[in-house]
């Protein structure tokens, strides 16, 4: 939740004053203060407010109806929901540097390593909507901006999660050779390592092969070529989301994926009228 | 300031800090001093200003009724120097919350500046504001 000035238009005058009541409550909590600086007080309100709309979500009701009640006892269940969400992504982040794919990329590797600062530094009370970690390792589509604090990490964790488990249905030697077909320096590149992968098991798939290889080499691409020519984006769509429903994914993550099948069908049909699929199904691995 | 804590700024719960300055200025009588309602009304503009100057956003009462009863006892405290003195009391009290980095609490920085002001500094104002600099020079080298 970003458009906090759309809380104050929606929320009735009582809800703004309960609101403002536990601004001023908690600057004299934590601050021993009845004044903040604007900035200190602009973040101390963005944590309230985000603390807040989590609880409301959490109990399936409004903000104003939450904060009409008793604002400074929703605070605290909002405080304790979220500290019992953090005690749980902690528990999905040991998780998953326990079974992370062996891959040596930089920003893949650090950006685990950082996630566990978050649960050392996470304020519950004054910065509940900040994300005190560095988040450098780009998933395979960005997370909506809108979403804060423990919020953004679940959603991140989510993603990630699936991604890696997508990742270790393969052999680790021949990802790391479709990797340097992309990026020959992969390691120090800011790139998803799962794309790659799942564009030629794709690939693959379409051509009756078995998926958990990735090679893909001259007469597979020939052979993907007759295959793809003259065809439609939506009929492209349909036949690799087909494809993408074979693979041994949840429910949850045949959705997830889904876009990314999309967005092979689109380029494919690009490539297709401008010559070549070699850019999009890669030759490594041969 | 931010569109969401301007707009909350705007509809917050009624400032009674005007009744309490008025409540405490009926107090300074048994001092000898006196404090009518438009010094406190200009006092509180005078805090708007200050709060401006500092950086700061006024989430309580302010300060102005502590310091009021905070000095009204001082025998350096005149009729003549009354507003004056509070203006210049409250526009240092912001000034150095900010200063000092929010390390003093309201409580311990008036207690300081209240000390400063009876001790030391004999009820001059420029002596206040000096031991204060000072400090904010001493507690940044730490």
């Amino acid at each position: 939740m970003t458009d906090f000035s759309a809380l104050t238009r929606a929320a009735p005058a009582e809800a703004a004053t309960a609101l403002w009541s536990l601004l001023r409550q908690q600057a004299a909590r934590r601050f021993d203060s009845s004044s903040l600086p604007t900035e200190q007080a602009q973040e101390l309100l963005r944590s309230l407010a985000y603390t807040l709309t989590f609880e409301a979500e959490a109990e399936r009701t409004s903000l104003p109806a939450l904060l009409a009640d008793d604002a400074e006892a929703a605070l605290r269940r909002g405080q304790a929901q979220l500290s019992a969400q953090c005690s749980a992504l902690r528990r999905v982040w040991e998780a998953l540097c326990a079974d992370a794919p062996p891959f040596e990329n930089v920003y893949f590797t650090d950006t685990l390593h950082s996630l566990g600062g978050f649960f050392v530094r996470y304020d519950v009370y004054s910065a509940a909507h900040e994300i005190p970690c560095s988040i450098d390792y780009p998933l395979l589509y960005p997370i909506e901006t809108e979403l804060l604090g423990a919020s953004f990490l679940a959603e991140y964790l989510r993603r990630l999660a699936m991604e890696n488990h997508f990742l270790r249905g393969f052999d680790p030697s021949e990802c790391r050779r479709l990797f340097a077909a992309v990026y020959p320096s992969w390691p120090r590149e800011l790139m998803n390592l799962c794309e790659p992968p799942l564009t030629n098991a794709l690939g693959r798939t379409l051509l009756g092969l078995d998926a958990h290889t990735l090679c893909l080499g001259p007469a597979e691409q020939t052979a993907l070529r007759s295959l793809v020519q003259g065809k439609s984006i939506s009929a492209l769509d349909t036949m690799l989301n087909k494809a993408l429903g074979t693979f041994p994914l949840s429910a949850q993550a045949h959705d997830y994926f889904r876009p990314a099948a999309h967005s092979v069908a689109v380029r494919v049909n690009a490539a297709i009228q401008s010559g070549g699929l070699q850019h999009i199904f890669l030759a490594a691995g041969a | 300031m931010d569109e969401f804590l301007a707009a909350l700024t705007s509809i917050r719960a009624p400032d009674d800090t005007r009744q309490r300055a008025l409540s405490r200025a009926g107090q300074l009588a048994q001092h000898g001093l006196h404090l009518s309602p438009e010094s406190i009304d200009r006092l509180l503009i005078g805090r708007e200003g200050a709060l401006l100057a500092s950086g700061r956003i006024e989430l309580g009462d302010g300060i102005l009724p502590a310091l009021i009863n905070a000095l009204a006892p001082s025998p350096y405290l005149t009729q003549a120097e009354l507003e004056p003195t509070l203006a210049a009391m409250q526009e240092a009290f912001y000034y150095y919350k900010s200063a000092l980095r929010e390390t003093w609490s309201d409580e311990a920085l008036l207690a300081r500046m209240t000390a400063l002001y009876n001790g030391p500094a004999q009820g001059c104002i420029e002596a206040v504001t000096d031991a204060l600099e000072a400090l904010v020079r001493r507690e940044a080298a730490q």
